[in-house]
């Protein structure tokens, strides 16, 4: 597969604070290994916008912490208005009145606000994210609707919702009439990594996930996104077994090809470090002020380097020689090979097929 | 900016709207981004060199000399193919005329 590394990033994710009023347990923003949490002040945020409005990016994606924490967020939004983008914003909700909603209508350049929602009442949702998480997240996706802000939800899977999710999806695409909202899980990442096996999915709850979720997905067909997570690897676990089974490797797999945002993608840290991505917080390209993104987007070695990381063949890997998949597999998600591995450029195991279906046999099960 | 789908003609001078964002990608391509509806257009090499040169003082007519310098063998076909891309860009609300006042 070629990728073409645009002249300048399309969409730039901005972490505009590390604060953060919720404690999630997976949280796999905080507690990365050398990553400075401190936050610039606004002046320096202004300057980098209008560089981002000069480079044409067109568009900008809000997070952090909780962006919408910082008493000049709308000072910040105005400038992204001002330099000719749109944005996105990454909300765990509690922060979403009705006069903040409304003021993002105003906006006139809001793509879409996604709020964190685990379960359909706040005992699911809770168990993760906190007392008193629940009802604010709720309330801000309702404040959002009656402003016509487009609002979607980010459900992460955890062993505590699995059995929730039929309940959530009702909740979501019945009761609020949603559009569709997105499924992940917990990743090796951040927060997430310190508690290991009493947060992530065991094979037997993976392997429900899945079930559960596509179940749904035939349900409200194209309703239920994933990108990762157990529906996005049912699917593509599936595709991958197909593919053996005929005998046709999938086009442009068999490579590290995981990972295709660095060919039009850049993320800032809320302390103003340029990373690749923000699934890999340590990999510091430059900081605000010191360097411009343009030269960073060209010129980085660190970023060179993920992009040639599509060349590199899986089979040049000792785990995965022999793997019937190879030729369909992608190596997965660099952030998860360095945090688990300590090595961007190696296949992330935890979204590996043949380790999953060895780990199903274990249990006696097998994918389906 | 007033927008004129149906009577464009040479002697018109053009500006795009200043509220589009044009990035370029790479030698081939370009897309034209509205912010306030995030709608994009791809725009070949020759629709850019055309966009760049739509700055309101320039007619069609110049625009079009301009390019006949820059392209060898830019006949008649070419300029029907330069008014209907205009044609289409003016559709789109990414080019205009100024109003006199």
């Amino acid at each position: 597969m070629s990728h073409k590394v645009m002249r300048t990033p399309r969409m730039v994710d901005l972490e505009l604070t590390s604060r953060c009023n919720l404690s999630c347990r997976y949280c796999y923003y905080l507690d990365h290994q050398g990553v400075s949490y401190q936050d610039l002040p606004t002046e320096r945020w202004l300057a980098l916008i209008r560089e981002l409005g000069e480079s044409k990016v067109m568009s900008v994606c809000l997070s952090g912490g909780e962006a919408l924490l910082r008493e000049d967020i709308f000072t910040l939004i105005d400038a992204i208005v001002t330099s000719q983008m749109r944005f996105d914003l990454l909300s765990n909700g509690s922060p979403v009145t009705a006069e903040v909603a409304q003021r993002l209508k105003l906006t006139g350049r809001c793509n879409c606000v996604q709020i964190s929602l685990d379960g359909s009442r706040a005992e699911v949702h809770e168990v993760m994210r906190g007392e008193g998480s629940f009802a604010p997240a709720l309330a801000a996706i309702r404040h959002l609707q009656a402003a016509e802000v487009p609002v979607t939800v980010r459900v992460t899977v955890h062993a505590g919702n699995i059995d929730d999710l039929p309940a959530t999806t009702r909740l979501l695409l019945e009761e609020l009439n949603l559009p569709s909202f997105s499924t992940n899980s917990i990743s090796s990442l951040g927060s997430s990594a310190k508690y290991d096996d009493e947060l992530f999915l065991s094979p037997e709850q993976r392997l429900r996930a899945m079930q559960v979720l596509s179940g749904l997905d035939a349900r409200y067909p194209g309703r239920i996104e994933a990108s990762a997570g157990p529906l996005a690897e049912w699917q593509m676990f599936h595709e991958m077994r197909r593919a053996h089974q005929n005998g046709q490797p999938i086009p442009g797999h068999g490579h590290l090809v995981g990972c295709g945002c660095v060919f039009d993608r850049l993320a800032v840290r809320a302390d103003g470090a340029y990373i690749p991505c923000v699934m890999l917080p340590q990999m510091v390209l430059g900081m605000i002020g010191e360097s411009r993104l343009i030269d960073v987007w060209r010129d980085a070695k660190v970023l060179d380097d993920l992009r040639e990381r599509t060349k590199i063949s899986l089979g040049s890997f000792e785990e995965c020689r022999g793997c019937d998949y190879q030729l369909s597999c992608t190596g997965n998600c660099a952030g998860g090979a360095l945090s688990l591995l300590g090595d961007a450029n190696r296949p992330s195991p935890d979204a590996c097929l043949r380790s999953f279906e060895r780990d199903l046999a274990k249990a006696g099960l097998s994918l389906p | 900016m007033h927008n004129n789908l149906l009577k464009i003609d040479l002697d018109m001078r053009l500006a795009v709207n200043p509220n589009l964002v044009l990035r370029i990608e790479d030698d081939d391509c370009a897309l034209l981004f509205d912010p306030d509806n995030g709608r994009v257009e791809i725009l070949n090499c020759t629709a850019v060199e055309i966009w760049q040169q739509l700055d309101g003082k320039r007619s069609l007519h110049e625009v079009i000399g301009r390019l006949e310098e820059i392209y060898d063998g830019f006949d008649e076909d070419a300029t029907r193919q330069v008014l209907a891309l205009v044609n289409s860009l003016a559709g789109l609300g990414a080019v205009g005329v100024w109003e006199q006042t």
